[in-house]
């Protein structure tokens, strides 16, 4: 490892403000670095949501694709201490480690004209999971209605030829189901600048803008239901959802709180939103 | 006169933009003054951005059209209807919604 350049993670990566901002930060401290293998430390992080792996896989992709960068890590340290990395496949080896806890919703990525075989990931390896029995039939249809809306939505307006990455998991003690859809494209600002004329000018005013139903940022027909309906549908079933874009994070959570929002210091591209699912619903 | 969205699509899915715009050309090539009937069976999945680039767009140009339309829904799925409903709805609203969303952008 001699003159390798070493990047760590450590403490906790959650689905929430302080985990993205981590995975952002670790963008950015590689972003300096090109045409070389960097070393990911992970010998102090004590967690790490594994739906997040969706956006790992987004940032090492881009840097990947961007910087030539290559990453190594300790497999035999990380097969002990979260083996789910493996189970969900953010860790291919040669030795394929089945998913016996049957939690993970495998790390998969998408591009937007992989219209039946992101179906049938959405309805193979999530909604049919056998992490997720308490489900009605009426609820997975309509979280699969709400799905698809976000993967035509990444279609209309990310503006990528990047795929993008999709993750989920399971956790049965707290009867929660996390799932991060991550893309690489613009995020929502640019498009709603310019719809509004320079009105909306900040990436909190355009998430905002988005969420409204009948927003669209397309010309010459309607549009902007997807994202409303969303919204609505995770207000009405005990779930919540988070929209991070530019600089700006955004959960459903904070409508109860005295945060509107709140601003990466170092944003990353593109849009991710995460559904947090719970399985209070009936 | 039916018009099978499956037929148009060949395919279960009408979910993406660009399946949207075939079923757009093809309301299109009718007289607007006959009466359609739209049948969504067979199709498993409907997307708000399908819809707006077919339905919506048309509705969007020619707002009396949707009035000689009859929707066919699949028994089993009351999404689509909701969803078809919604997006004729927001494009019949069309400029006077842009006003009045001007009118809260600018309160934010």
């Amino acid at each position: 490892m001699k003159n390798q350049p070493v990047l760590s993670l450590e403490g906790e990566l959650y689905t929430n403000f302080s985990g993205v901002k981590q995975l952002f930060q670790f963008y950015h401290r590689a972003n300096e670095f090109t045409n070389t293998t960097i070393y990911i430390d992970m010998y102090h992080l004590s967690w790490i949501d594994a739906n997040l792996s969706s956006l790992f896989s987004a940032v090492l992709f881009k840097l990947g694709k961007e910087n030539n960068l290559q990453f190594s890590t300790d497999l035999t340290f990380l097969k002990n201490k979260f083996d789910v990395l493996f189970r969900n496949g953010f860790f291919i080896t040669s030795e394929k480690i089945p998913d016996d806890r049957e939690s993970t919703v495998v790390l998969k990525e998408f591009n937007s004209d992989q219209d039946s075989e992101f179906i049938t990931y959405i309805k193979d390896d999530l909604l049919n999971h056998r992490g997720m029995p308490n489900f009605s039939p009426n609820v997975k249809e309509g979280i699969m209605n709400e799905l698809v809306e976000v993967y035509s939505n990444i279609g209309l307006h990310a503006k990528t030829t990047f795929p993008f990455f999709v993750c989920g998991q399971y956790y049965p003690k707290q009867g929660a189901l996390n799932f991060s859809v991550v893309d690489l494209g613009v995020g929502f600002l640019p498009a709603i600048k310019e719809k509004t004329r320079g009105e909306v000018d900040t990436d909190y005013k355009a998430i905002v803008w988005a969420l409204k139903k009948g927003h669209t940022t397309k010309r010459d027909s309607p549009g902007g239901l997807g994202l409303f309906n969303l919204r609505d549908y995770c207000k009405k079933n005990n779930s919540n959802m988070q929209i991070i874009t530019g600089n700006t994070f955004w959960s459903s959570e904070f409508e109860t709180t005295i945060f509107d929002y709140r601003e990466f210091p170092n944003p990353f591209v593109g849009t991710i939103i995460n559904l947090l699912f719970s399985d209070k619903i009936r | 006169m039916t018009i099978e969205v499956k037929k148009v699509l060949d395919s279960k899915l009408a979910i993406n933009a660009s399946a949207g715009e075939k079923l757009f050309k093809c309301l299109k090539s009718y007289n607007r003054a006959e009466n359609l009937r739209i049948s969504f069976l067979g199709i498993e999945l409907l997307s708000s951005a399908f819809l707006n680039e077919s339905i919506g767009k048309v509705v969007l140009q020619d707002p009396d059209i949707y009035n000689r339309w009859k929707f066919i829904y699949p028994k089993d799925n009351s999404i689509f209807e909701a969803k078809v409903e919604d997006v004729i709805e927001n494009a019949l609203l069309g400029e006077k919604y842009d006003h009045l969303i001007d009118g809260v952008v600018i309160s934010l």
